[in-house]
This record gives C-alpha cells, sequence and structure tokens, in this order.
C-alpha cells in the first residue's frame, strides 16, 4: 500500500510516531535513538524510519512546516497507517519572560489564526492534547528534572507576517505562553480519529529572549526534548 | 460592592465554587461548609462563605449561559480577587463512552458562542487550569469515581429548534465529551486575569441516549462531584491565605 504522500507497506509504520517538522530531523532521531531503523519514507524527502527505542517499536517522521502540511501527514497516518500516538517534536518561540531558551513547553490546547476551524465547525473548536499523553510527558519531564511549562500555545499559519493589522497581543494577553505552526492541526486531526496527540516543544527564541544558543546548546536541548517525548511515547 | 454582587470586600474567599443554579449553591454551603455566611442576595443570585475541612471557600450560582456566567466570574475576579473558580454543573453527554452519572473534568472547552471571535483573529482555545485540572484527575482516580478528562462544548442555545439535526454530531467526532453552557467563558476570562479555573459536571442526559437521571440518581451523583470540587479547591487552599 502507500499513500499520495506516503510510500510505507501496511505494517512498516509503527503505532506511535514522533513527528519533527524537519524531515532531517527524523532522521537524526533514529540514527541517535533507534536500534536498527528502517527507512520507510522518501517521497517528497519527508525522511520516515521506524525502529526501536528501550525495546519498543518506535517512528519517526518529518511533517514539514505549517498546518497545511502537517494535516496531509498527520491525516495519511492515522487513517491509513493506523497510528494512534502522535508527538510532536518541534521548537517555539516564548511569549514569556519567565520561559526561557532550552525550556520545554507542553502545549495543553492549541489557538490558531488558521481558518481550518472556521471551516469545520459552526462554533470555535479547542484543539486538545490528550490529557494521558499530556500528563505523562509532564510527570516523566518533573522526574528527569527539565524545566518545563504546560499552557496554551498559538499555531499560526504565517511566520513572516508584518502586514497583519492583529499582532500577538491578545493571544498573550489571554494566556498563549509560546508559538509554533502546527499544533492546532495536530490535536483537531487526532481527535477525529481518536488518536492521541501531543505537542513538545524546545524554545528557540522569544519575545524576550535575546541571547543566541550556540549549536552545541542547540543540541543539547533538543536532546532533552527528544529524549522526554520517546520515553513518553513508549508508554503508549 | 460591585454592580452585581452585594458582598463587601473579605467576604468573599479567594477560591469559589460556582453551579449555574444559587439554590445549589445553598445546598453545598448547608451540607458541606461550616460557619457559613451569606455574602450576596442580589437577584436571588445566592452566595456564601464558610469552612470544608477548616479551609476557608465560597460557593455562588453563576446563572445559566455564558453571558451570566461572565458577569460573575469578571467581578468575582477583578473586585474581590477570587483566584480560584471551579465550575461544578451538569451536561448532556455528546460522546458514547459516557454514561449517566460519569464526571467530566474538562481541560477546554469549544463554544458556539461569538466572545471569542470578537477578540481574535481566529480561533481561540479556552483551557483549564492545567494543575486544577490534574489535581481533579488524581483525586477521582484516588476515589475510584469514573471521570473523563477532556474537551466541552459550551453552547449558548438550550432551545434550539431551527438547528441542523446533526449539527451537533460533528462536535461529536472531533472527541468533545458533553455539552453545558458556562465553560468556554470561565476559562477565558481566568486565562486573561491569570486566575486558575476548571470545571467539573455530571453527565445528566445526553443527545446519545435516551435515559435521563431519577432526582434521586441525580442528586447522589452531584454529590460526588460537588465532593471532587470541594476536595479539588481544598488542596489549593495555603493555610496562610485564608
Amino acid at each position: 500500500m502507500s499513500t499520495p504522500h506516503i510510500q510505507a507497506e501496511a505494517g512498516q509504520i509503527a503505532p506511535r510516531v514522533l513527528l519533527p517538522g524537519d524531515p532531517l530531523r527524523a532522521k537524526y532521531i533514529a540514527e541517535t535513538f533507534f536500534d536498527s531503523p528502517v527507512c520507510f519514507n522518501n517521497t517528497r524527502g519527508m525522511l520516515g524510519y521506524t525502529g526501536r527505542y528501550k525495546g519498543v517499536e518506535v517512528s519517526a517522521m518529518g511533517t514539514g512546516m505549517g498546518i497545511p502540511s502537517i494535516s496531509i501527514y498527520a491525516t495519511e497516518l492515522v487513517k491509513f497507517y493506523g497510528v494512534k500516538t502522535l508527538i510532536r517534536v518541534g521548537t517555539c518561540g516564548s511569549f514569556r519572560e519567565e520561559i526561557g531558551l532550552k525550556d520545554i513547553i507542553l502545549a495543553q490546547g492549541c489557538c490558531t489564526d488558521s481558518a481550518i476551524l472556521r471551516r469545520k465547525f459552526d462554533g470555535d473548536y479547542a484543539p486538545l492534547a490528550d490529557f494521558a499523553l499530556l500528563n505523562t510527558a509532564y510527570e516523566k519531564a518533573l522526574a528527569q528534572e527539565k524545566k518545563v511549562f504546560v499552557g496554551l500555545v498559538k499555531s499560526s499559519d504565517m511566520l513572516y507576517q508584518k502586514d497583519k493589522p492583529f499582532g500577538f497581543e491578545n493571544w498573550i494577553k489571554y494566556g498563549a505562553i509560546g508559538a509554533e505552526m502546527e499544533g492546532a492541526a495536530l490535536y483537531t486531526i487526532a481527535a477525529r480519529y481518536k488518536a492521541r496527540a501531543l505537542c513538545i516543544c524546545s524554545v528557540s527564541d522569544g519575545k524576550f529572549q535575546q541571547d543566541v544558543l550556540s549549536a552545541e546548546e542547540k543540541e543539547r536541548s533538543l536532546l532533552d526534548m527528544l529524549e522526554l517525548a520517546l520515553d513518553t511515547a513508549i508508554e503508549f | 460592592m460591585s454592580t452585581h454582587i452585594g458582598a463587601q470586600p473579605e467576604q468573599i474567599a479567594q477560591t469559589i465554587l460556582l453551579p449555574g443554579d444559587p439554590l445549589r449553591a445553598k445546598y453545598i454551603a448547608e451540607t458541606y461548609l461550616t460557619d457559613t455566611f451569606c455574602f450576596n442576595t442580589v437577584r436571588n443570585m445566592l452566595g456564601f462563605t464558610g469552612y470544608y475541612k477548616g479551609k476557608r471557600l465560597s460557593v455562588m450560582g453563576s446563572g445559566m449561559g455564558i453571558s451570566s456566567c461572565g458577569i460573575y466570574v469578571h467581578e468575582l475576579i477583578s473586585d474581590y480577587g477570587v483566584k480560584t473558580l471551579i465550575r461544578v454543573g451538569t451536561a448532556g453527554a455528546i460522546s458514547e463512552m459516557l454514561q449517566l452519572g460519569d464526571i467530566v473534568i474538562a481541560s477546554g472547552a469549544c463554544t458556539t458562542s461569538n466572545i471569542n471571535r470578537l477578540i481574535f483573529p481566529g480561533t481561540y482555545c479556552p483551557l483549564a487550569d492545567f494543575e486544577l485540572t490534574r489535581a481533579a484527575y488524581l483525586l477521582a482516580k484516588e476515589q475510584n469515581c469514573r471521570a473523563f478528562v477532556g474537551n466541552l462544548l459550551s453552547s449558548d442555545l438550550f432551545y434550539d429548534d431551527d438547528a441542523p439535526k446533526d449539527a451537533i454530531l460533528q462536535w461529536q467526532r472531533y472527541g468533545v465529551l458533553a455539552g453545558e453552557m458556562e465553560s468556554a467563558v470561565l476559562f477565558t476570562l481566568a486565562k486573561k486575569y491569570g486566575v486558575r479555573a476548571l470545571t467539573l459536571v455530571t453527565v445528566a442526559d445526553s443527545i446519545v441516549f435516551p435515559e435521563k437521571m431519577s432526582a434521586e440518581a441525580r442528586e447522589r451523583s452531584l454529590d460526588k462531584m460537588i465532593l471532587l470540587g470541594l476536595e479539588t479547591a481544598a488542596s489549593f487552599i495555603k493555610e496562610d491565605a485564608q
């Protein structure tokens, strides 16, 4: 079998998948953490791998950037490959002074400036993380002594957008702690197909952050997040 | 005194339970609190302050619907400095997983209201406070009550004969557990003012099954939820904040 965007055969993708935006990061996850990884997709260069982490079968695949791209991959993974647990591992910007570079944000829910929810609902849908997954990740983060924040994350359609009449002010005023570009779609699609989803982000920049991470610091904080995501994934 | 609440400053505790029905507020005060004092009778929206296991807390009706609840929540936070608000109400099951008497712990709420469309160029996501949600979840687990953590739909209209018959099914498809009428505004205002909020609801009827609760069963399962609300609230009251 294959789908329009994934060439894997049935059974080649594990029921739990880590989803970085960048396909090269999926490759990095496979090479760094997986025993005997197998590449199951190279369509559009969107690399996907399945291997074993602590003895449990796990996959990692890129989603591309933004709600339209992740919507394609998330839907095909849950609908055609029976994936039950999806954990996005990405970077985000921090809206809060107390949330600094390298800190980890677990998105309890995602608001968005995308139109996808308004098209689907006669009202405002609230895209939520699966609570069991969220709570497991939270408890593991505490146990691993990682600096973690749980809260509202904004999923934006445009990274570069200087012309918009509205800034981030109201989203921040009403509790958003960070921004990225995929979470709202991931949660909505997972809910539709009765799968679990969680969005874990490592803070890479922010409104209050002037520092720039060195390559080494970036790598270390990425490893911290990936370890948390993998340890969470194998519980489900 | 605020526009709709007749209490003096300090008469309302920093932690409050909010049923929709003011008579339920009275019931909670009479049944579970000691040394109670009625702080509000304006519009008959009864409010009481007392002690639960030695910890000072209040309970007050919110009325029905986002508009009414929004008024009380706003005044409680901005005029009386309330820091923790827990709605305790009833809901109709939307998900097929639920049975009569089940408790839903809302981690977020969808809505058919326009309130957030006026503020945001997109779709806002009203969320409960994570730590309150988690505390209620752990307490429910400890007490072995059937409780589900997830999404609610806060509707503006209880009676909506003109809505397409399958309108509710779209919310069901996307995992919404149950419908009620207040949580979206409670969560939105709590985030705006940086305070904690949570909703607990008991399933009293459903769009997916015809059964309704008997008055007696209703009372019994409401008590279970009220106790969960009180215990959750109490776990957030510091001894020195009384």
